[in-house]
């Protein structure tokens, strides 16, 4: 386990030596997308596209934390999220065709090295879909590590590009979580993909009025974030609305050493 | 040796190593905002910069504080204003149209890695725009390094006054550039004024609720940036909604590194 949480100091010695992570990100959600139902996720969600990539860090630092985050959006009553972001797999809504992704990683979790299964985990559409009320079935590994549970979704007719569909609510009894999904099928449609990402999340905050900013001072609220890798993926998703709109995000990545 | 700690910065405090900057802006009423423009953004102004030398015994300076309260309500509780190092990519004069090219954002030691940075871009009026100003397109090499590409192209506002300006709506995928090569202008009638183009490293985004809002970069934020001679902080405007005209008072602090 890295020093940058044992102290202040630790955090500001880290930063001053190695270089922190200090970036803008930016980017518009220049399209309308589709809302949830009751069978695909209940909570309407969109995904700004792309990302932001980890850089790559050069021993001694193994990883970075996230120490600071602050989005802007521009509409009120809306929720902006961040996560880390694993891409599990992909369906071709055409062929059928099933593309492989990735497990969930293992993260440093109390000093220990653990396998992890997705905080959420979500169907984004990543190719305009065109599909009539598809039924998407998703095989997967469960929280504990059994195999083979399957989750049912029927999406709306026709996703737009970067609607996004909450996987969680539609998991097997018991269930609470996937770390690794190793099949997908589909009932109808000519076009589009779907693909599925797991996520760590950053931060969720509301936007109650215009322009709102939101934080995430991890000390102040005295939680502990998960420890990032070079080649990990910060996505931004909004929730509860299906209309255009922008993200602007200032974060901070203190190097773990 | 560069400091690494709180005792360090209290050290360089009390050993005369700090600096505090009167910071002063205004905006006027008529601003506009084009290009990418769901999100509103102005850019209000630069600080006061660090010195194109510096003093015997500091190699940069940290800002740690920035303090700042408006004129008017309406203009100031709500919004943020992002705080960031400044880098200039270059400016357009549509009348030519004649691009001058400026910085790339560069590298920056990250993780104890050099790294290639990326942000995206701000535009600027600093000369107003004619009724007619055409269109204008950017070329830029993305955050990923690709061969440089062209934006589509963006329809400044007519009669644009200084500090107008927004965002550049970039091409699909593509969230922020590592340079700009080179801008150009097409169509308008007789058109004539200057975009400048700003890249930034940001320290924070400040909301404003009250007058006067403080922040403290290095104990809230946790981390800094490190200006070096001649680099200087500047101040976005962020709203949903109208950007009105103000004015803008504050300061800025600064310990200087060793």
């Amino acid at each position: 386990m890295g020093n940058v949480l044992r102290s202040l100091d630790d955090q500001i010695s880290a930063w001053s030596t190695y270089g922190a992570v200090q970036r803008c990100f930016s980017m518009a959600q220049s399209g309308t997308t589709t809302a949830a139902t009751a069978t695909s996720g209940y909570v309407t969600m969109q995904k700004y596209p792309g990302g932001f990539t980890v850089p790559a860090p050069t021993s001694p630092v193994t990883g970075f934390y996230c120490s600071r985050l602050k989005m802007v959006g521009e509409d009120a009553l809306t929720t902006l999220m961040a996560a880390y972001a694993t891409n599990l797999g992909s369906i071709n809504m055409n062929t059928g065709t099933f593309t492989d992704g990735s497990a969930m990683p293992t993260r440093t979790v109390k000093g220990s090295s653990v396998t992890t299964s997705g905080q959420m985990v979500v169907a984004v559409v990543t190719t305009a879909v065109t599909a009539t009320t598809p039924l998407v079935t998703i095989t997967y590994t469960d929280q504990d590590g059994n195999t083979g549970n399957s989750a049912a979704m029927t999406l709306p007719t026709s996703p737009a590009l970067n609607s996004v569909f909450n996987v969680y609510p539609h998991l097997a009894t018991g269930d609470t979580g996937i770390r690794d999904i190793t099949a997908v099928t589909k009932s109808a449609g000519t076009a589009g993909v779907i693909t599925f990402y797991g996520l760590h999340i950053i931060n969720v905050s509301p936007i109650q009025s215009s322009a709102a900013i939101n934080r995430y001072p991890h000390v102040a609220r005295g939680i502990v974030p998960w420890v990032c890798s070079g080649g990990d993926n910060i996505q931004f998703y909004r929730t509860g609305a299906t209309t255009t709109s922008d993200i602007l995000a200032t974060f901070t990545l203190q190097p773990d050493v | 040796m560069a400091l690494t700690s709180h005792n360090d910065f209290v050290a360089r405090i009390s050993n005369g190593y700090s600096k505090t900057d009167t910071i002063k802006f205004r905006q006027a009423a008529s601003v506009s905002v084009f290009g990418r423009n769901l999100l509103l953004t102005s850019f209000l102004g630069e600080l006061r910069g660090v010195p194109g030398s510096l003093e015997s015994g500091v190699t940069a300076y940290l800002p740690t504080s920035l303090d700042i309260s408006g004129n008017a309500a309406g203009n100031v509780k709500g919004i943020g204003y992002m705080v960031a190092k400044m880098t200039d990519l270059g400016s357009l004069n549509i009348a030519t149209p004649a691009f001058t090219d400026g910085s790339s954002m560069g590298t920056r030691t990250e993780g104890n890695t050099t790294v290639n940075i990326a942000s995206p871009v701000f535009m600027e009026v600093t000369s107003a725009l004619n009724a007619t100003p055409g269109t204008i397109t950017v070329t830029y090499v993305d955050q990923d390094g690709n061969t440089a590409e062209t934006t589509a192209a963006i329809t400044p506002t007519a009669s644009a006054v200084v500090e107008s300006g927004g965002i550049v709506p970039l091409n699909a995928g593509d969230w922020g550039v590592r340079d700009i090569t080179t801008a150009t202008r097409t169509g308008g009638t007789t058109p004539s004024g200057v975009i400048k183009f700003w890249g930034v490293i940001p320290l924070d985004i400040i909301t404003v609720v009250s007058d006067p809002a403080r922040f403290d970069f290095i104990y809230e934020g946790l981390s800094t940036i490190k200006l070096a001679a001649g680099e200087k902080l500047g101040v976005i405007q962020l709203s949903g909604s109208t950007l009105t005209a103000g004015s803008w008072l504050g300061d800025v602090t600064y310990v200087g590194d060793n």
